[in-house]
């Protein structure tokens, strides 16, 4: 489909009322429970206009914590020439037709790192319609002509007399004539004023005040809390169960086993109620299946010599590195600790035959399918609806709240929020999986990269949860588990491959993905390669690949870090992913961490603190999978009994991270949200042998 | 058994169907202060912090029995208009990204400045090294409190 299609069948150009929307649309149904939450003029899906000229954007991304919404918001007041203070941000409905994500297949989802990437052509023609339409109406009032005209500072300019007419007063003088617009009539980058600034968050003073509203803060009255008591290991099910206990606690109205089997709901006025009432029930559990993170490992490893195994060809044909010089990397499972617990709200509408879901979200069509399959109902009778998220990480995409509270809400015929405490979770909720990788490699006499071969093993995220999504030619590629094996550099003789192992833990997605230990393989074989063929690891980097942002990425962390300077111990991780270009240097003093060194180009900068934010806690997450988090599984259960059981880099051991931008305006956004995170796993790896001579082929990295 | 709490300057009396409710609780659910927050539930995350007196407490770790008759601040009463130094120093370092740790981390923040209003360096990163952020804001928290206690002294003089 060409870019224009895409755009047009969103139902660009001016539109009426939302009846009008949905006939358009061609999803009458569907829309008219999408109600519009604008209330000025709309002049596109995207953009209206109220009677007292401010801008109402309506955002088709989440508010995760990562910004989106405001970096949007900023893409459509750019192109419109609005002052960004008086655009209101608007939770935009589920209506895939119109608001999904072009990178996500049209589907809503807020992740990946996609979002302003994705929206980032749509957002711009949006607001260049909104432009061209306030700047056609002040002309056809004042009688200018419109190639006069420039829309700057939230007014219309006429540039010939220098006569400026606000937006408000153009609203004020009669309807708006909406010509439409077309690529051609976007902005040049040269003319950008509000991109690449750092303007405030319109939720910073709730924040700090406590009166930001998470899905746990805003369960309306009357609405139950479900709390599960869940298998203490993994796969179990229930055989037995004495609801007595749980039902004899203060404030517990109900008990429901869950249809699988697999968990019991205990249901309360509160949420201390149901936490008491789950731990107090009495439950027989089916046995504990004979999985540990030592077997999981020893499998992997057994899958890249299993001649059954048909592993997934990314580069090259499959082939095996088995030879004498193949390391063998492993990466554990992780866990993503979130803030807040996960949670979702089920209420039943239309007597029954249809239901509210409320959640902490990601993604309101996944919710909407969850909703649907549980409720065992059509979608168009879900009506799902985010609230702000008390961090994602990638959790809230398959976001499996919804169907607890589905089926609970429908079971006891009442509205329930189902909580999940975050230890919990981290017991048996999704992870990361853990990854076993094989990986030889050769530089020529000239220095040149030859004889490439990188398999991996691990589970697949999309291939257990989502086969529909998987990439690749032959639709059988899962990239969460092949993210970051695409090295950029030049080597004519390469083979990379993937063989999923299925694993007992449900695998989902986490910040980073496989990235964090594919490109950790990669970066630490090439610098174990350029050393000890006697090359600089940097000036290899920068010679041996095609990709002249990447160079210029590497050249600008060796001026910053001062690379290559004696007796320093350094160590490099570059990487291009999501289309932006990372090079990050880390030093080791003391075996400590000292510094680390962040050079990107992300493309456009929307947002700029924000992307530096993003790229920091991207590092500090790095960081953290370098040096500490490892999910261990014993005896089929996750071997955590408390928060302590799963360390992470605190605040008080962060080294100091310079971040630099190579900067490329006009060039489309790169997604920011992931990117500190992979270059910063192996920069730091490098450092460590850098500095103990020793190999490391495990994370977390330890002496 | 009915209490009476004395939060954010007003007394309020509770009644809990349970003796062992987590303070964290009573204060989001029972009177709505729903600007504490809850992570861990075991007083090593920091989501919950509050004051007892001044002084920094983990909300999840006390039962209402254990404040009666202490001053407890939330983060709604340190300012409603966002006016503390802490507040103010948040806001301009844009510390904060999804927000849910931010009220502990602000909590903890100030109720350490009030004990000690010119730290070093090093004693920031201790005061603030047992307070979580997964979406890794340490650095302009650091920043931050540094920050604050800047702005505490450009007030007072």
């Amino acid at each position: 489909m060409t870019r224009r299609r895409k755009l047009s069948r969103r139902a660009f150009l001016a539109l009426g009322a939302t009846a009008t929307i949905a006939i358009g649309a061609g999803v009458t149904a569907y829309a008219l429970q999408a109600d519009m939450p604008t209330t000025g003029t709309q002049v596109n899906a995207f953009a209206a206009v109220t009677e007292a000229g401010d801008i109402e954007f309506v955002c088709p991304g989440q508010d995760l914590g990562q910004g989106a919404p405001v970096a949007l918001a900023m893409i459509l007041a750019e192109e419109i020439g609005a002052d960004i203070g008086r655009v209101r941000i608007l939770a935009a409905p589920r209506a895939a037709a119109r608001y999904g994500n072009p990178d996500f297949g049209g589907r809503m989802v807020t992740a990946d790192s996609k979002t302003t990437l994705g929206y980032w052509p749509i957002l711009r023609l949006a607001g260049a319609e909104m432009r061209l339409a306030l700047i056609a109406t002040a002309a056809r009032q004042k009688g200018w002509s419109v190639g006069d005209c420039k829309a700057a500072e939230h007014q219309v300019m006429h540039l010939r007399s220098g006569e400026r007419i606000a937006f408000a007063e153009i609203i004020a003088g009669g309807r708006l004539t909406m010509p439409g617009a077309s690529p051609a009539d976007l902005k040049p980058a040269e003319d950008f004023t509000l991109l690449d600034t750092s303007p405030q968050r319109p939720d910073a003073l709730a924040i700090v005040t406590g009166r930001k509203m998470f899905g746990t803060d805003a369960r309306p009255p009357g609405v139950l809390v479900a709390v599960l008591k869940r298998s203490p290991h993994l796969g179990g099910t229930v055989d037995a169960f004495d609801a007595a206990a749980a039902l004899a606690v203060q404030g517990v109205s109900h008990v429901h086993m869950m249809e699988d089997r697999r968990a019991v709901a205990v249901v309360a006025s509160d949420t201390w109620s149901a936490m008491k009432g789950a731990g107090a029930l009495d439950v027989t559990w089916s046995a504990a299946p004979d999985f540990s993170s030592a077997g999981e490992r020893a499998r992997l490893v057994a899958a890249l010599d299993d001649p059954a195994a048909a592993p997934v060809a990314m580069r090259g044909s499959p082939q095996r590195a088995n030879g004498a010089d193949a390391v063998l990397f492993y990466a554990p499972s992780l866990t993503h600790v979130l803030p807040e617990p996960l949670n979702a709200t089920a209420e039943a509408l239309s007597l029954g035959l249809g239901v509210r879901i409320t959640s902490a979200t990601q993604s309101l069509d996944l919710d909407m399918r969850y909703g649907a399959q549980t409720w065992k109902t059509a979608p168009f009778m879900i009506d799902s609806r985010a609230t702000p998220s008390g961090g994602a990480y990638g959790r809230r995409v398959l976001n499996d709240a919804v169907r607890d509270a589905a089926e609970i809400a429908k079971a006891i015929g009442q509205p329930v929020q189902a909580i999940r405490p975050q230890l919990d979770e981290m017991q048996r909720g999704q992870i990361r999986p853990a990854a076993v990788q094989r990986l030889s490699a050769r530089l020529d006499k000239q220095g040149r990269l030859t004889a490439w071969r990188h398999e991996i093993a691990s589970d697949g995220t999309l291939a257990t949860h989502l086969p529909g999504s998987l990439k690749g030619e032959n639709g059988t590629e899962d990239n969460t588990a092949t993210d970051g094996a695409y090295h950029p550099y030049l080597c004519a003789d390469q083979s990379v491959s993937w063989t999923r192992v299925a694993s007992a833990p449900s695998p989902g997605f986490l910040r980073g993905v496989s990235a964090s230990y594919t490109v950790w393989a990669i970066e630490t074989v090439i610098e174990r390669l350029t050393r000890q063929a006697g090359r600089d690891p940097l000036a290899w980097r920068i010679g041996n690949t095609a990709d002249e942002r990447l160079q210029a990425v590497l050249a600008r962390v060796r001026d910053i870090s001062g690379w290559g300077e004696a007796g320093r111990k350094l160590g490099l991780g570059a990487m291009i992913f999501r289309g932006a270009r990372v090079a990050s240097v880390a030093e080791m003093r003391g075996g400590e961490v000292a510094h680390l060194w962040i050079a990107i180009d992300v493309g456009q900068v929307i947002h700029r603190r924000q992307l530096l934010a993003q790229v920091q806690g991207g590092a500090i997450w790095g960081l953290s999978q370098a040096l500490h988090e490892s999910l261990t599984y014993r005896d089929g259960a996750a071997a955590i009994g408390s928060l302590a059981d799963y360390p992470m880099i605190s605040n008080g051991r962060l080294p100091p991270i310079d971040i630099s931008i190579v900067e490329a305006p006009g060039q489309p956004p790169a997604g920011a949200g992931e990117v500190g995170v992979s270059t910063v796993v192996a920069a730091v790896c490098n450092a460590m042998e850098a500095e103990t001579g020793i190999s490391f082929n495990e994370l977390p990295l330890s002496v | 058994m009915v209490l009476s709490l004395r939060i954010n300057g007003a007394s309020y009396d509770v009644d809990l169907p349970h003796d062992d409710t987590p303070l964290v609780f009573v204060l989001r659910e029972t009177l709505g202060l729903t600007g504490t927050k809850y992570s861990c539930l075991q007083g090593l995350c920091g989501a919950c912090t509050i004051h007892l007196d001044g002084r920094p407490a983990r909300a999840c770790q006390l039962t209402a029995s254990d404040v009666e008759g202490a001053e407890i601040t939330t983060i709604e009463g340190l300012s409603a208009d966002g006016s503390h130094p802490v507040q103010r120093a948040w806001i301009e370092g844009q510390v904060a990204q999804c927000g849910w740790c931010q009220p502990g981390q602000i909590m903890q923040a100030a109720g350490f400045l009030n004990e000690v209003p010119h730290p070093d360096t090093g004693q920031i990163r201790d005061a603030m090294d047992a307070s979580i952020c997964r979406c890794g804001t340490g650095p302009r928290i650091l920043e931050a409190v540094a920050r604050a206690a800047e702005i505490a002294r450009e007030d007072a003089s």
